[in-house]
C-alpha cells in the first residue's frame, strides 16, 4: 500500500514536472505591463454602464418616493355612505373609476356628537392624507343667539337656533 | 523553477516589474497545472496581475511575501473561474469515437491518464495537490495560499490522492477486463 502510494507521488512529481515543463507564456512581461497600465487608465469607462444604471435606479426610487405610488402602495379608500359636502346625495357606484386628483373630495357628514376638529379622510388618489373642513353645526357658532326673530325654527339642516 | 523559488521574501519588495520578469513564467505553469489548459493558465495570470497593477506598491509593502499573495490571488481566480464556466458551459455526452482511457503501457498515455485524473478533482483537492507535488511547498505554506488551516489542506492532498489511487485502480481493471 505504501510503496503504491509512494509511486503515485513519484508518478504525480514527474507528470507535473513535465507538463509544466512544456508551457511557454505567449506574453511577455512588457506586454503585462502595458496591458495593465492601458486598463488601470481606463478603468472609469468599464464602470460608466453600471454607473449610469446605479443613478436611474435611485432616481427611480426617489420619483416613486415622491408621488406615493411606490410598488405596493394600498389604493385609497372611498369614502362610504351617501352625502357630500354639497348637500347632494350621491348614489355608491361600486365599479366607478377613482377620483381624479383635481376632483372635490367628498366625505360622510360626521356624526351629531362628534367633536369640532379637522376630519382625515382616507386619502387623495396619490397616497397621503387630507384635511378638509370640518362640519359645523350652527348651533355650535358662537353667534347662534345673535339669529333674527324670523329665522324659521327649522331650517334646512334640521337644527333649531336657540335663545 | 517554482514561484517559491524565484521570490523569496526581501527586504526590499520587488516592483512590478521585477516580479513579472522573475516570476511569470512560474506563475504561468502553476496557474496551467491548476486550469488544465496553457491558455487558460496565461489568461488566469495575466487577470490577477492586470488587476493587482494599480495597487502593486502599497500590496508588495504591506505583504510581507508578494509572490505567496500573487499565488493565493491566482488559485481564487481559478477557482472562482470554475464556478463562472460551470453556469455557462453545458458538458456534453462523451464522444463515442474518442478513447475514454488512454492506452497503458506507454510512459506518455501513463502521463495523459493521471492528468486526466487530476483534473477531475475538485478545485481545492487540485490546488492542494498541485502546491504539494510541484511547488513542494509544506502544510503550513500550502494553508496560506488555500487561505485555510493545515488540517485542512491534509485532508485535501489525502483525499486527492485517494481519489487518483481509486481512479488509478478502477482504470487497470477496466483495462484488463
Amino acid at each position: 500500500m505504501a510503496d503504491r502510494t509512494d509511486d503515485l507521488e513519484d508518478e504525480l512529481r514527474d507528470m507535473l514536472s513535465r507538463r509544466a515543463a512544456d508551457v511557454r507564456p505567449r506574453v511577455t512581461g512588457a506586454d503585462l505591463r502595458a496591458l495593465a497600465a492601458q486598463r488601470g487608465k481606463h478603468w472609469p469607462a468599464r464602470l460608466a454602464p453600471m454607473l449610469a444604471a446605479a443613478v436611474v435606479l435611485v432616481l427611480a426610487v426617489v420619483a416613486f418616493a415622491l408621488l406615493g405610488r411606490s410598488p405596493g402602495h394600498p389604493q385609497p379608500v372611498r369614502p362610504a355612505g351617501p352625502g357630500t359636502s354639497t348637500g347632494r346625495s350621491v348614489a355608491p357606484e361600486p365599479s366607478s373609476p377613482p377620483p381624479t386628483p383635481g376632483s372635490p373630495t367628498t366625505s360622510a357628514p360626521p356624526p351629531t356628537t362628534a367633536p369640532i376638529g379637522p376630519v382625515t379622510t382616507a386619502g387623495p388618489p396619490f397616497g397621503g392624507t387630507a384635511t378638509v373642513p370640518p362640519h359645523v353645526r350652527l348651533s355650535d357658532l358662537p353667534w347662534g343667539s345673535a339669529y333674527p326673530s324670523s329665522f324659521p325654527a327649522s331650517n334646512a339642516l334640521g337644527t333649531t337656533p336657540t335663545g | 523553477m517554482t514561484v517559491s523559488s524565484v521570490s523569496p521574501v526581501s527586504p526590499t519588495p520587488p516592483t512590478f516589474d521585477e516580479f513579472v520578469r522573475d516570476s511569470h513564467i512560474a506563475l504561468v505553469r502553476y496557474a496551467t497545472l491548476l486550469s488544465g489548459s496553457a491558455a487558460q493558465g496565461e489568461d488566469l495570470v495575466q487577470e490577477v496581475l492586470v488587476r493587482l497593477y494599480p495597487r502593486w506598491d502599497a500590496l508588495s509593502a504591506q505583504t510581507g511575501s508578494i509572490g505567496a499573495y500573487v499565488r493565493r490571488a491566482v488559485t481564487n481566480e481559478h477557482i472562482s473561474w470554475r464556478r463562472r464556466w460551470s453556469t455557462r458551459h453545458i458538458r456534453l455526452a462523451d464522444d463515442g469515437d474518442l478513447p475514454e482511457v488512454p492506452v497503458a503501457g506507454i510512459p506518455e498515455a501513463r502521463d495523459e491518464e493521471l492528468w486526466q485524473r487530476l483534473l477531475v478533482l475538485p478545485p481545492q483537492q487540485r490546488a492542494a495537490v498541485v502546491l504539494r507535488y510541484y511547488e513542494d511547498l509544506d502544510d503550513d505554506e500550502i494553508a496560506v495560499i488555500l487561505d485555510c488551516r493545515p488540517t485542512t489542506v491534509r485532508a485535501h492532498v489525502s483525499r486527492g490522492l485517494a481519489a487518483l489511487r481509486r481512479n488509478n485502480q478502477n482504470s487497470r481493471g477496466g483495462s484488463r477486463g
